[in-house]
């Protein structure tokens, strides 16, 4: 995948995402950065009247000798919003999934303190979860009120 | 309307963040990468993390580049070229 590519996706991802009328979404911040067009960010962040808020971030990265990029970062969290104060590791959280970069993927639930191993959670390929897969979950638990491992379908050990 | 932000950074602008990171938090990107640093705000260890990727990313396709050219180079015959003859190298004795 490339940058072009990718941004083709979002958008058709993002035409076919049903909006909350509750949600305002800000502009998704894209930064294309050497070596051009296989690296980029993502920053997006969405926010509900009630307080909440998701904030969303992605990574790519060239894979070397290969004209392709790979996820490389990415960090979904969905919980109170912190504005105006900068968003830390230590903040609140309902949900965070994240991949630092080099480290498996984990999840926080309930709580920034444990971090969530794959080999602690079932019926979730943590390392594959897309974007507006993680969108859709979030809107989908804020109308249902379904805890968000339900609608997720995943189980913690 | 256009729903998307697009800010494409050059390496130049990528080294200009490195520093502006070092510098808010009197901390070398080396002692960033090795180490675990809670005061860096989500964001920037973010980006951080992004920007030292792009400049290894950069630093990789010159290698390459670099290292292609050099193969290119020897595997070059001049025109005018032969092996060695053992008179080339007498002023050597």
């Amino acid at each position: 995948m490339d940058f072009e590519s990718y941004k083709r996706r979002f958008r058709e991802s993002l035409g076919r995402l049903a909006a909350p009328r509750d949600c305002k979404a800000e502009r998704p911040r894209f930064r294309p950065l050497p070596p051009h067009p296989y690296s980029w960010m993502l920053t997006w962040e969405l926010r509900f009247e009630d307080g909440k808020y998701i904030r969303a971030k992605e990574h790519y990265s060239k894979i070397r000798g290969r004209s392709e990029a790979r996820r490389l970062y990415f960090s979904f969290h969905y919980g109170p919003d912190p504005a105006p104060a900068e968003p830390m590791a230590s903040d609140p959280v309902d949900i965070r999934i994240d991949k630092q970069s080099g480290q498996p993927p984990h999840m926080h639930y309930n709580g920034p303190g444990d971090h969530i191993g794959q080999d602690r959670v079932s019926g979730l390929a943590l390392e594959d979860v897309e974007l507006f897969d993680f969108l859709k979950g979030i809107f989908k638990h804020r109308s249902t009120k379904h805890p968000i491992h339900e609608v997720f379908g995943f189980t913690i050990r | 309307m256009n729903f998307f932000e697009e800010t494409p950074l050059t390496p130049e602008e990528v080294e200009r963040r490195l520093q502006e990171l070092e510098a808010k938090y009197h901390l070398s990107s080396e002692d960033f990468r090795t180490g675990e640093h809670a005061e860096v705000s989500e964001d920037d260890q973010f980006e951080w993390l992004a920007y030292l990727d792009s400049r290894r990313q950069v630093q990789a396709m010159q290698e390459d580049l670099h290292r292609a050219y050099l193969s290119h180079l020897s595997q070059q015959r001049l025109p005018d070229s032969r092996p060695w003859t053992e008179e080339q190298f007498q002023f050597a004795a």
